[in-house]
């Protein structure tokens, strides 16, 4: 292997991984800091690549409406569904309330948009570093987009007061309650931010990758692995974590195609064995 | 005299009654595939061209021919809906487009009825024997591998001017079309031309960066796809930004025969495709393929793909062989269907029908192969391009000149 196609490699899978990262820190958030169990994750990734795609490809909306609407969106759907639909907390509530609402996503894809395949069909163009290495200008593009993203969310977690209530309600929701911050409130404002992580993904990944009814469950599951590897909640890890998926994927696509996954998934259950305290719930806000 | 009036008027009664309920008479047709969920897309094009044949074709035995379509939505509903629709008294089915289509196939036949399968490509139960109502109108995915490496060599040979030894082919692809390439990279192997490249990435394969690099340093002559729609359309769009152009590609259909791929633009450009006869190629030898097309554009606004030519195909000859046996009764059905003869050239897809003992189809046969080229409105187009009978245009190969 030269020098070129190692560093080409490992660009590549930088900027792929941080893709991943941001695509799973919702979920690292709602599962670790909020402690929702969100089933229907994937759904509304894919429900939102597909909007994304008919807005821009067939309503001829405008990338920036989308930009802002979409976001906002997603932001009113999340705060509903927690101060609606998952106010009771129980796991077993959570699971079955998100299953069924993805599985009513999944419905209204499918009614809405068909289930056909869709993409923007972009050929991705390509940056030289130098003659032998390149990125692809979108995957460098989503990786600026996802760490200013992650880093907007941490920045507003700490310094803003209504950032500073979330983490209060997160920590010590009754001491929170008692200092009066209606925690109701708050950790819909919180869920409905999660939801904003998911448009922000999707509206990325939609111009790299097609989108399948399918595709949601793969999403799911990579997310989860993140998470798990980040330790839940962590966002910062979770953005890390998917750059060491993407660029330990980027060289075994390379070396042994056929047993990326499997590797992969080995890579998860050694994590899960070795820091099962990371799945503990942990509140890294 | 009373009597003997209510007695006629009793008999009446009930002839009239009788033809009323003869006239009702239907011939029941199921069909189990996927109208919703990952598969909605070609099971829905299956159910609509099965409508197109039931309303093209008109009544059997002078029966109107009723559709029962139902939506499994995935595998695990396959059998469920199928018992569903025998519970009914159905016992007549079409297949439609299932992504595991031979326990249904064998549900059906177990348990009395009668399989007419235009869309699968699993041989199992033929394979097996012994399954006298099942019938398979298609070629096996094993035809399949097997014409992939057969017209690689000869485009290599011809186009390339490289000898097979000399060829270096690549066969990558996704899981689940894995049998596809692993039996092509055995026929490779066994005829002394092992592939440079044979790589199934996992599903979620999201970067074919290290995989298209690896294949640029190896200096690849040939790419042998494997793929699905989203994996296939992923993979031409970053080999286009990469600057990565195979003098031949040469996909196992799925992914790239389907409408979609076009709208990737440029990177659809060159590929060609091993499939099923296909709506687009010439339609003269393909009698009905013309009015199929148009009533199919004109009732869903779109083309047909393969899958719901193959099963429009496949409907009009059953219908056929129903007539021709002169019942609906299941022996007698499949007794004419394994006699039936129909000659290339006769049917909307092309092949002809003609059963061996086991029910495989003998002329199921030639495989299409098909090319991205440029369309009028700058779109990309799919054209048939071989074999000669069948194509409205030479293939490009290569399509990039170096």
């Amino acid at each position: 292997m030269t020098f070129d196609v190692f560093a080409t490699l490992l660009l590549s899978g930088i900027f792929t991984g941080a893709l991943y990262g941001l695509f799973a820190s919702g979920l690292t958030f709602q599962l670790g800091s909020l402690s929702i169990a969100n089933f229907g994750y994937g759904s509304w990734l894919i429900l939102a690549m597909y909007t994304t795609y008919f807005a821009l490809q067939v309503w001829g909306v405008p990338l920036v409406a989308v930009i802002v609407v979409l976001p906002l969106a997603y932001f009113a759907a999340g705060y509903l569904i927690r101060n609606i639909l998952l106010r009771q907390e129980t796991l077993a509530v959570q699971i079955l309330t998100t299953l069924g609402i993805a599985m009513i996503v999944d419905g209204v894809i499918i009614m809405a948009y068909s289930p056909a395949p869709r993409t923007l069909g972009i050929v991705e163009p390509l940056f030289y570093i130098t003659p032998g290495i390149h990125v692809g200008q979108l995957r460098f593009l989503a990786f600026v987009v996802a760490a200013v993203a992650l880093i907007a969310f941490q920045v507003f977690l700490r310094r803003s007061y209504l950032g500073k209530m979330i983490r209060a309600v997160v920590e010590e929701r009754e001491t929170a309650q008692l200092m009066g911050i209606n925690s109701d409130r708050v950790l819909g404002i919180a869920f409905g931010l999660s939801f904003v992580l998911i448009a922000i993904a999707a509206m990325l990944m939609i111009h790299l990758f097609p989108v399948t009814t399918s595709a949601g469950a793969v999403y799911q599951l990579m997310s989860f692995l993140i998470a798990t590897i980040a330790g839940l909640g962590n966002m910062r890890g979770a953005f890390l974590a998917g750059i060491a998926i993407g660029v330990l994927n980027a060289f075994l696509l390379y070396f042994a195609a056929s047993y990326a996954t499997v590797v992969l998934f080995t890579v998860f259950v050694v994590v899960l064995v070795l820091f099962s305290n990371r799945t503990a719930g942990i509140k890294h806000i | 005299m009373k009597l003997f009036k209510t007695l006629v008027l009793a008999a009446g009664t009930l002839s009239l009654a009788g033809g009323a309920f003869a006239e009702e008479e239907t011939f029941k047709v199921g069909m189990v595939t996927y109208l919703t969920g990952d598969w909605g897309y070609p099971g829905t094009s299956t159910k609509r061209s099965l409508e197109i044949a039931a309303e093209t074709y008109g009544t059997v035995l002078g029966k109107k021919i009723e559709l029962v379509i139902v939506d499994a939505q995935n595998p695990n509903n396959q059998i469920p809906e199928a018992q569903r629709l025998m519970a009914q008294g159905i016992k007549h089915f079409i297949q439609g487009y299932n992504l595991v289509p031979v326990p249904l196939a064998r549900y059906v036949v177990d348990n009395g009825g009668l399989m007419a399968d235009g869309t699968s490509w699993f041989p199992d139960l033929t394979e097996e024997g012994g399954y006298d109502n099942y019938f398979m109108f298609m070629p096996s995915w094993k035809v399949f591998s097997q014409t992939l490496v057969d017209y690689s060599l000869k485009f290599g040979e011809e186009n390339l001017g490289k000898k097979p030894e000399e060829l270096k082919i690549a066969l990558i692809g996704n899981p689940i079309m894995s049998y596809v390439g692993d039996e092509a990279a055995r026929i490779l192997t066994e005829k002394g031309y092992p592939p440079a490249i044979h790589e199934t990435y996992g599903n979620d394969i999201a970067d074919f960066t290290p995989i298209i690099t690896k294949m640029k340093e190896a200096g690849i002559d040939i790419v042998i796809p494997y793929q699905l729609g989203s994996d296939a359309e992923l993979y031409r769009r970053q080999a286009a930004g990469l600057g990565h152009t195979p003098p031949i590609l040469l996909a196992a259909g799925v992914g790239y025969d389907q409408p979609e791929f076009a709208n990737m633009g440029d990177a659809a450009l060159g590929s060609m495709s091993l499939s099923y006869t296909v709506p687009e190629m010439r339609e003269e030898f393909a009698p009905g393929l013309k009015q199929f097309k148009e009533t199919y554009q004109q009732k869903y606004g779109e083309q047909p793909v393969t899958h719901g030519l193959q099963t429009f195909a496949t409907a009009m000859a059953f219908f056929q062989m129903v007539d021709k046996a002169g019942s609906l009764d299941i022996d007698k059905v499949s007794k004419t269907m394994a006699e039936t003869e129909i000659e290339r050239g006769k049917l909307p897809n092309y092949w002809g029908v003609k059963f061996d003992a086991n029910h495989n189809n003998l002329y199921a046969n030639p495989l299409i192969i098909g090319q991205w080229v440029p369309g009028e409105n700058g779109k990309p187009i799919y054209k048939v391009v071989y074999p000669e009978e069948l194509a409205v245009e030479k293939p490009l190969i290569p399509y990039f000149k170096k």
